[in-house]
Protein backbone atom coordinates (compact mmCIF):
# COMPACT_ATOMS: atom_id res chain seq x y z
CA UNK A 1 0.00 0.00 0.00
CA UNK A 2 2.64 2.43 1.19
CA UNK A 3 4.58 1.20 -1.86
CA UNK A 4 1.78 2.12 -4.25
CA UNK A 5 1.35 5.12 -2.35
CA UNK A 6 5.00 6.45 -2.74
CA UNK A 7 4.89 5.73 -6.22
CA UNK A 8 1.83 7.84 -7.10
CA UNK A 9 4.02 10.49 -5.12
CA UNK A 10 6.56 10.18 -7.49
CA UNK A 11 4.65 10.20 -10.24
CA UNK A 12 3.15 13.47 -9.36
CA UNK A 13 5.94 15.32 -8.35
CA UNK A 14 7.61 13.95 -11.48
CA UNK A 15 5.30 15.66 -13.57
CA UNK A 16 5.08 19.02 -11.72
CA UNK A 17 9.11 19.18 -12.48
CA UNK A 18 8.37 18.57 -15.84
CA UNK A 19 6.20 21.19 -16.26
CA UNK A 20 8.06 23.75 -14.36
CA UNK A 21 11.22 22.46 -16.70
CA UNK A 22 9.32 23.00 -19.83
CA UNK A 23 7.79 26.44 -18.50
CA UNK A 24 11.35 27.77 -17.75
CA UNK A 25 12.77 26.23 -21.20
CA UNK A 26 9.98 27.45 -22.81
CA UNK A 27 10.13 31.44 -21.33
CA UNK A 28 13.74 31.19 -22.46
CA UNK A 29 13.43 30.60 -25.78
CA UNK A 30 10.53 32.75 -26.45
CA UNK A 31 12.80 35.91 -24.18
CA UNK A 32 15.45 35.40 -26.34
CA UNK A 33 13.70 34.64 -29.50
CA UNK A 34 12.61 38.22 -29.24
CA UNK A 35 15.82 39.92 -28.57
CA UNK A 36 16.95 38.48 -31.76
CA UNK A 37 13.85 39.56 -33.81
CA UNK A 38 13.69 42.92 -32.42
CA UNK A 39 17.20 43.82 -31.25
CA UNK A 40 17.97 47.42 -29.96
CA UNK A 41 16.26 50.49 -31.22
CA UNK A 42 18.91 51.76 -34.29
CA UNK A 43 18.66 55.54 -32.55
CA UNK A 44 22.59 56.02 -33.70
CA UNK A 45 21.33 55.63 -37.02
CA UNK A 46 18.17 57.42 -37.02
CA UNK A 47 20.01 60.38 -35.85
CA UNK A 48 22.62 59.95 -38.65
CA UNK A 49 20.05 59.53 -41.62
CA UNK A 50 18.54 62.71 -39.79
CA UNK A 51 21.56 64.62 -39.91
CA UNK A 52 22.28 63.79 -43.88
CA UNK A 53 19.17 64.46 -45.00
CA UNK A 54 19.38 67.66 -43.20
CA UNK A 55 22.76 68.56 -44.61
CA UNK A 56 21.33 67.71 -48.81
CA UNK A 57 18.77 69.87 -47.70
CA UNK A 58 20.83 72.41 -47.07
CA UNK A 59 23.02 71.85 -50.04
CA UNK A 60 19.84 72.00 -52.22
CA UNK A 61 20.25 68.41 -53.07
CA UNK A 62 16.08 68.69 -53.46
CA UNK A 63 16.45 70.73 -56.51
CA UNK A 64 19.75 69.47 -57.67
CA UNK A 65 19.67 65.47 -56.89
CA UNK A 66 15.86 65.06 -56.73
CA UNK A 67 15.85 61.01 -57.30
CA UNK A 68 18.16 60.44 -54.70
CA UNK A 69 16.69 62.95 -52.05
CA UNK A 70 13.49 61.57 -52.68
CA UNK A 71 14.76 58.15 -52.12
CA UNK A 72 16.28 59.10 -48.54
CA UNK A 73 13.63 61.53 -47.51
CA UNK A 74 11.22 58.55 -47.85
CA UNK A 75 13.50 55.83 -46.21
CA UNK A 76 13.67 57.94 -43.21
CA UNK A 77 9.85 57.91 -43.29
CA UNK A 78 9.77 54.16 -43.54
CA UNK A 79 12.74 53.78 -40.23
CA UNK A 80 10.64 56.11 -38.38
CA UNK A 81 7.66 54.11 -38.58
CA UNK A 82 9.47 50.70 -38.35
CA UNK A 83 11.07 51.83 -35.62
CA UNK A 84 7.63 52.49 -33.95
CA UNK A 85 6.57 49.37 -34.63
CA UNK A 86 9.30 48.08 -33.09
CA UNK A 87 10.93 46.44 -36.18
CA UNK A 88 14.16 47.51 -35.39
CA UNK A 89 16.09 45.10 -37.77
CA UNK A 90 13.98 47.18 -40.44
CA UNK A 91 14.46 50.57 -39.24
CA UNK A 92 18.54 50.12 -38.66
CA UNK A 93 18.46 49.18 -42.69
CA UNK A 94 16.29 51.83 -43.87
CA UNK A 95 17.87 54.26 -41.62
CA UNK A 96 21.44 53.48 -43.56
CA UNK A 97 20.31 53.14 -46.93
CA UNK A 98 18.58 56.71 -45.73
CA UNK A 99 21.94 58.38 -44.64
CA UNK A 100 23.89 57.00 -47.96
CA UNK A 101 21.26 58.16 -50.02
CA UNK A 102 21.19 61.82 -48.73
CA UNK A 103 25.48 61.89 -48.58
CA UNK A 104 24.82 60.79 -52.63
CA UNK A 105 22.43 63.46 -53.08
CA UNK A 106 24.37 65.60 -51.19
CA UNK A 107 27.77 64.96 -53.50
CA UNK A 108 25.69 65.25 -56.48
CA UNK A 109 24.31 68.69 -55.80
CA UNK A 110 27.57 70.41 -55.07
CA UNK A 111 29.35 68.32 -57.59
CA UNK A 112 26.39 70.55 -60.19
CA UNK A 113 27.29 73.39 -58.21
CA UNK A 114 30.87 73.44 -59.39
CA UNK A 115 30.05 71.84 -62.66
CA UNK A 116 27.78 75.11 -63.56
CA UNK A 117 30.41 77.48 -62.07
CA UNK A 118 33.28 75.80 -63.78
CA UNK A 119 30.88 76.00 -67.27
CA UNK A 120 30.02 80.30 -66.17
CA UNK A 121 33.62 80.65 -65.72
CA UNK A 122 34.77 78.81 -68.67
CA UNK A 123 32.26 81.13 -71.06
CA UNK A 124 33.32 83.88 -69.25
CA UNK A 125 36.85 83.51 -70.31
CA UNK A 126 36.18 82.74 -73.58
CA UNK A 127 34.49 85.80 -74.06
CA UNK A 128 37.57 88.21 -71.89
CA UNK A 129 39.90 86.30 -74.54
CA UNK A 130 37.38 87.40 -77.09
CA UNK A 131 37.80 91.46 -76.06
CA UNK A 132 41.32 92.42 -75.95
CA UNK A 133 41.68 95.11 -72.89
CA UNK A 134 38.45 94.25 -71.86
CA UNK A 135 38.78 94.22 -67.38
CA UNK A 136 38.37 91.24 -65.60
CA UNK A 137 34.83 91.27 -64.11
CA UNK A 138 34.71 90.71 -60.34
CA UNK A 139 31.86 89.23 -60.92
CA UNK A 140 33.48 86.50 -62.94
CA UNK A 141 36.39 86.40 -60.28
CA UNK A 142 33.79 85.70 -57.96
CA UNK A 143 32.21 82.80 -59.31
CA UNK A 144 33.05 79.56 -57.99
CA UNK A 145 33.79 80.17 -54.64
CA UNK A 146 32.85 77.44 -52.26
CA UNK A 147 33.19 74.40 -54.67
CA UNK A 148 36.81 73.63 -53.13
CA UNK A 149 35.88 72.21 -49.78
CA UNK A 150 37.09 69.10 -49.06
CA UNK B 1 30.10 -3.61 -62.55
CA UNK B 2 27.58 -4.20 -58.98
CA UNK B 3 28.84 -1.26 -56.47
CA UNK B 4 29.12 -4.00 -53.92
CA UNK B 5 31.91 -5.73 -55.37
CA UNK B 6 33.72 -2.65 -56.46
CA UNK B 7 35.88 -0.52 -54.43
CA UNK B 8 33.47 1.62 -52.43
CA UNK B 9 30.18 0.30 -51.98
CA UNK B 10 26.52 1.72 -52.64
CA UNK B 11 26.15 3.66 -49.68
CA UNK B 12 30.12 4.89 -49.70
CA UNK B 13 29.34 6.18 -53.31
CA UNK B 14 26.25 7.97 -52.58
CA UNK B 15 27.18 9.52 -49.46
CA UNK B 16 30.64 11.00 -51.21
CA UNK B 17 28.85 12.40 -54.32
CA UNK B 18 26.18 14.02 -51.92
CA UNK B 19 29.31 15.63 -49.92
CA UNK B 20 30.77 16.74 -52.95
CA UNK B 21 28.13 18.36 -54.38
CA UNK B 22 27.07 20.13 -51.02
CA UNK B 23 31.01 21.51 -50.92
CA UNK B 24 31.36 22.58 -54.31
CA UNK B 25 27.88 23.49 -54.10
CA UNK B 26 28.77 26.28 -50.86
CA UNK B 27 31.87 27.60 -52.91
CA UNK B 28 29.69 28.90 -56.05
CA UNK B 29 26.87 29.99 -54.26
CA UNK B 30 26.41 33.83 -55.32
CA UNK B 31 24.71 36.77 -53.95
CA UNK B 32 24.08 39.00 -57.70
CA UNK B 33 23.70 42.43 -55.66
CA UNK B 34 27.29 41.86 -53.46
CA UNK B 35 28.57 40.88 -57.44
CA UNK B 36 27.64 43.89 -58.96
CA UNK B 37 28.50 46.24 -56.11
CA UNK B 38 32.17 44.02 -56.79
CA UNK B 39 31.92 44.86 -60.22
CA UNK B 40 31.32 48.71 -59.80
CA UNK B 41 33.85 49.09 -56.96
CA UNK B 42 36.86 47.47 -59.03
CA UNK B 43 35.79 49.99 -62.31
CA UNK B 44 35.85 52.82 -59.96
CA UNK B 45 39.49 51.99 -58.57
CA UNK B 46 40.85 51.67 -62.16
CA UNK B 47 39.46 55.31 -62.86
CA UNK B 48 42.76 57.78 -62.12
CA UNK B 49 40.09 60.58 -61.85
CA UNK B 50 38.46 58.84 -58.76
CA UNK B 51 41.52 57.60 -57.08
CA UNK B 52 42.98 60.81 -57.78
CA UNK B 53 40.58 62.88 -56.29
CA UNK B 54 38.40 60.70 -54.27
CA UNK B 55 40.32 58.12 -52.32
CA UNK B 56 38.71 58.37 -49.04
CA UNK B 57 35.16 57.63 -50.45
CA UNK B 58 36.47 54.90 -52.30
CA UNK B 59 38.27 53.46 -49.00
CA UNK B 60 34.76 53.94 -47.70
CA UNK B 61 33.09 51.99 -50.33
CA UNK B 62 35.74 49.37 -50.30
CA UNK B 63 34.97 49.01 -46.44
CA UNK B 64 31.54 48.46 -46.63
CA UNK B 65 32.18 45.81 -49.56
CA UNK B 66 34.12 44.18 -47.51
CA UNK B 67 31.68 43.49 -44.89
CA UNK B 68 29.62 42.59 -46.81
CA UNK B 69 31.76 39.81 -48.76
CA UNK B 70 32.82 38.59 -45.15
CA UNK B 71 28.94 38.25 -44.06
CA UNK B 72 28.14 36.65 -47.28
CA UNK B 73 31.23 34.10 -46.54
CA UNK B 74 30.54 33.41 -43.37
CA UNK B 75 26.31 33.67 -42.87
CA UNK B 76 25.15 33.91 -46.30
CA UNK B 77 22.73 36.13 -44.64
CA UNK B 78 21.13 37.57 -47.98
CA UNK B 79 18.74 40.45 -46.77
CA UNK B 80 21.55 41.91 -44.97
CA UNK B 81 24.50 41.30 -47.37
CA UNK B 82 22.01 42.63 -50.33
CA UNK B 83 21.99 45.73 -48.06
CA UNK B 84 25.57 46.37 -47.35
CA UNK B 85 26.26 45.76 -51.25
CA UNK B 86 23.12 48.43 -51.73
CA UNK B 87 25.54 50.74 -49.29
CA UNK B 88 28.39 49.84 -50.95
CA UNK B 89 27.32 50.35 -54.70
CA UNK B 90 25.96 53.67 -53.13
CA UNK B 91 29.83 54.89 -52.06
CA UNK B 92 31.18 53.78 -54.92
CA UNK B 93 28.90 56.77 -56.31
CA UNK B 94 29.46 58.70 -53.88
CA UNK B 95 33.31 58.53 -54.54
CA UNK B 96 32.53 59.71 -58.66
CA UNK B 97 30.52 62.41 -57.66
CA UNK B 98 33.03 63.68 -55.27
CA UNK B 99 35.95 62.95 -58.01
CA UNK B 100 34.05 65.04 -60.21
CA UNK B 101 33.16 67.63 -58.00
CA UNK B 102 36.97 67.86 -57.23
CA UNK B 103 37.73 68.27 -60.78
CA UNK B 104 35.31 70.97 -61.47
CA UNK B 105 36.80 72.65 -58.68
CA UNK B 106 40.26 71.98 -59.98
CA UNK B 107 39.32 73.40 -63.26
CA UNK B 108 37.98 76.49 -61.40
CA UNK B 109 41.56 77.12 -59.56
CA UNK B 110 43.24 77.37 -63.06
CA UNK B 111 40.86 79.34 -65.28
CA UNK B 112 41.04 82.26 -61.57
CA UNK B 113 44.92 81.79 -62.15
CA UNK B 114 44.74 82.40 -66.16
CA UNK B 115 46.72 85.57 -66.80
Amino acid sequence: MSRIFANKWHQKALRRAWLIGSLFGLTAVGSSGCSIMMGKPPTDALFRAEQSVRAATEAKAGQLAPVDFRNATEKLERSKRAMAAKRYEEARRFAESAQVDAELAEAKAEAEIARQAAQELRRASTAFRLKPGAAWDSDIQGSGQGVNKE
Amino acid sequence: MRAHEGFLNQWEVTALSLLAFISVGCGVVRHPDLEWAREVYERARQDPQVVRHAGVALDKAGHSLSQAEELWTKEKDVTEVGHLAYIAEKRVEIARVTAQRRTAAEEIQKLKSLP
